[in-house]
């Protein structure tokens, strides 16, 4: 577990630098402002991604294709779902669902997704909304590796890292994540499908799904702080609903190989 | 704005509706009640009964952890008391190791990505000598293709193959690329061991 968690920290630094700077040098371009944090963050996971043993130039693999999705995702949010799907989504011989039906259900579960909050975000706190992608960021990266890849869960961790340029930068809603939703479900819907198409674990399905759909809560907007506080402990609950059973399934307190 | 989020808890439904597939159960080890081998016209026929498929995987530190896969299948040519040729498919998804995690993560993208590469095969272009043999051949493994070479100890008595093999494969070259703990990395090359009419 201690090799786990060093290496999520070595899979972070280079995603949370270059988020950070990048995000910064786009906030002096009144032009780019809007896109500044999406942009930053985009930039931290395509740097962390080929920082990774695994990183390759040209793709090849489905998986191969993230950084260039992320790009796409960043530049032209509200088109580039289905590309993402299209690319990201194997081709695996006995895959359920087949690849086509695949792509259509990621492709409108991601515009689902991401269109509502995306739609929301001048009304909500950009530092609630960050938090709230980076908690679930987490949420993904444990059920993956409980589902046997650390590849995968080190790819959840680089988005959750490059995050974190977007917490710091966070200011009025509204302010400079415009597409950010599109960017965070696009990679992360496709990641969490490559995931349980891919599992030889006994990791129940909807622990794969539940947690892409915590941040939506976020569109309900009470003004009371009671009401507040139930918002987030209701963030908090669909997480831990979707990750203890897959903690439970194989407890990382057993004996590891 | 509640309907919206009917609409989407809607469409996770859908997503969480698609259940993997059912998970089949493996077939048994070769043990103790090993069939006698079967040859078919002048081909050996190599089954899960008949065959032994064994690897050792090993870390910088010297930890090794022991494994194989349950179904194996093909043929080995025969001419006389000579084989001519090997010809094998694993079902990579048969694959079992003394830890139920251990299983599960050589099953996965880290290693074998069962799912994408669910067979494993080796078909040889040329088999030297007799008795001691030299094998060489393309081996399959994780969608990548390479030539390998071992010797082989071989055996053919009455139609019955009897074929003991023991070498080293470079799982780098097949794009197995993972090397667990930086101080203590797993090694490239793993021990593979093969016993036919054991």
């Amino acid at each position: 577990m201690a090799f786990v968690v060093g290496m999520l920290i070595k899979t972070a630094a280079v995603p949370i630098v270059v988020a950070v700077v990048v995000t910064w040098l786009l906030h002096r371009l009144e032009r780019l402002k809007p896109q500044a944090t999406t942009l930053g963050v985009a930039c931290g996971f395509i740097a962390g991604w080929f920082f990774q043993e695994f990183s390759v130039w040209f793709p090849v693999r489905y998986l191969d294709w993230f950084p260039a999705a992320a790009l796409i995702l960043a530049l032209l949010p509200k088109v580039s779902p289905i590309a993402a799907a299209w690319f990201l989504v194997p081709a695996f011989p006995k895959m359920v669902p087949p690849r086509l039906w695949a792509v259509g259900l990621l492709t409108v579960f991601t515009y689902g997704l991401a269109w509502f909050l995306n739609k929301a975000t001048d009304k909500i706190q950009q530092r609630a909304l960050v938090g709230v992608f980076m908690a679930t960021g987490t949420a993904c990266s444990l059920v993956l590796l409980q589902s046997f890849s650390l590849k995968f869960a080190q790819i959840a961790g680089l988005l959750t890292a490059s995050l974190t340029a977007a917490l710091l930068f966070a200011n009025k809603p509204g302010g400079n994540a415009k597409g950010l939703p599109f960017l965070f479900f696009g990679l992360m819907c496709n990641l969490m499908f490559i995931g349980y198409a891919n599992t030889s674990s006994d990791v129940p399905t909807w622990c794969f799904a539940l947690p892409l759909v915590a941040p939506l809560v976020l569109l309900w907007n009470p003004s009371s702080r009671k009401l507040q506080a139930v918002r987030y402990s209701l963030v908090v609950t669909i997480l831990m609903v979707a990750v203890i059973p897959a903690l439970l399934v194989h407890p990382p307190w057993e004996a590891e190989h | 704005m509640s309907r919206n989020i009917l609409i989407v808890c809607a469409m996770a439904l859908l997503l969480t509706g698609c259940n993997s597939e059912e998970a089949t159960e493996p077939t048994p080890a070769a043990g103790d009640n090993t069939p006698p081998a079967t040859s078919s016209g002048s081909g050996f026929a190599v089954t899960s009964e008949n065959t032994k498929v064994l690897f050792v995987g090993t870390k910088k530190s010297g930890d090794s952890q022991a494994g194989g896969f349950k179904e194996v299948s093909g043929t080995i040519g025969v001419d006389g008391d000579k084989i001519t040729s090997v010809n094998v498919v694993i079902q990579v998804d048969s694959l079992f190791s003394g830890q139920e995690k251990l299983t599960g993560h050589l099953k996965n993208e880290d290693f074998f990505s069962v799912k994408e590469f669910p067979e494993l095969t080796f078909a040889s272009s040329k088999v030297e000598g007799s008795g001691e043999v030299t094998i060489t051949g393309e081996l399959n493994m994780h969608g990548q293709t390479g030539e390998i070479s071992f010797p082989a100890t071989v055996s053919v008595t009455d139609g019955k193959v009897k074929l003991d093999a023991k070498f080293k494969v470079d799982r780098t070259k097949f794009g197995m690329n993972y090397t667990g703990q930086p101080d203590n990395p797993i090694n490239a090359e793993v021990d593979i061991e093969i016993l036919v009419g054991a």
